[in-house]
């Protein structure tokens, strides 16, 4: 059983590990792995490698294998030519709560309702840093969505601006002046959420 | 107070995050592989200013293979 990678243009280079397999909708090449990979992180490595050499590689979403032939050329030319940068925004977690938290039971669920109440002031402050640092880099699409402690976000970029994004990001330019936590940002990656979204069955 | 300071920023290409140890640049990579959606909601019943009922609820969103791969599976 091979391993689906994503598809590319036909006559694109392709790195070690890699074959095309067949050709599909016309000019484009389905791209599989030479040996079943099992782990995802592994299929993460490779599919990346492919972005890196391959013109307009288009990935296939991590959690299936079976795709619409009209939507993926569809979202091909929409995304195959981008990338994603992925930012996570995690909060810091106070000790202040800890060292005062009561031990009597009406006590407890305050104390643990306020302590809810905070973390979603933190979660819509966190989300609203996002969409502010979303809006002054003006990708050509978003999308945001929570994770344990914080958000993360995905932004589509085409390949051409990688340079300029790269170098917002590691010059901290887009500096928030707040207390919440830390914001990790890495890239560019293939755009695997975007693919994610424009080839779910029901999208 | 907590003091205010610029937001912490860091940024680590793709190669970084893969072959890191580093939890965040992990988390990150599994922010990636895993597309699922963790829902809680609460509900408090109070009456003058006393809390008497909490009803808290968490549900679990995500793909029917994932599910089915059970604990563990990426």
């Amino acid at each position: 059983m091979t391993t689906l990678l994503g598809w590319t243009r036909s006559g694109g280079r392709l790195p070690p590990g890699c074959l095309a397999k067949r050709m599909v909708n016309g000019n484009l090449v389905e791209i599989v792995a030479v040996s079943e990979l099992s782990e995802l992180r592994a299929r993460l490595a490779l599919l990346q490698k492919c972005f890196r050499i391959s013109d307009g590689f288009l990935p296939a979403p991590l959690g299936h294998d079976a795709m619409c032939t009209d939507r993926m050329a569809a979202a091909f030319e929409r995304i195959g030519d981008c990338g994603q940068f992925s930012l996570h925004l995690h909060f810091v977690r106070s000790d202040e709560g800890a060292a005062t938290a009561p031990t009597t039971g009406r006590g407890f669920l305050r104390h643990r309702r306020q302590s809810n109440s905070d973390a979603r002031k933190a979660r819509t402050v966190g989300a609203e840093v996002l969409r502010d640092i979303s809006e002054r880099l003006k990708p050509r699409g978003q999308s945001l969505r929570p994770i344990g402690t914080g958000f993360a976000m995905d932004l589509l970029f085409p390949r051409g601006q990688e340079a300029s994004v790269r170098n917002l990001f590691s010059s901290g330019q887009l500096g928030v002046d707040i207390h919440l936590g830390q914001l990790v940002a890495s890239g560019l990656w293939a755009p695997v959420g975007f693919a994610a979204e424009a080839l779910a069955p029901d999208g | 107070m907590a003091e205010r300071r610029p937001l912490d920023m860091v940024f680590a290409t793709p190669e970084d995050a893969l072959s890191a140890r580093d939890e965040r640049l992990v988390d990150l990579v599994d922010g990636l592989l895993d597309h699922g959606v963790v829902l809680h909601g609460e509900v408090w019943l109070t009456v003058a200013g006393i809390d008497l009922v909490y009803l808290g609820l968490s549900a679990v969103l995500t793909t029917a293979d994932k599910i089915q791969a059970g604990p563990g599976a990426a």
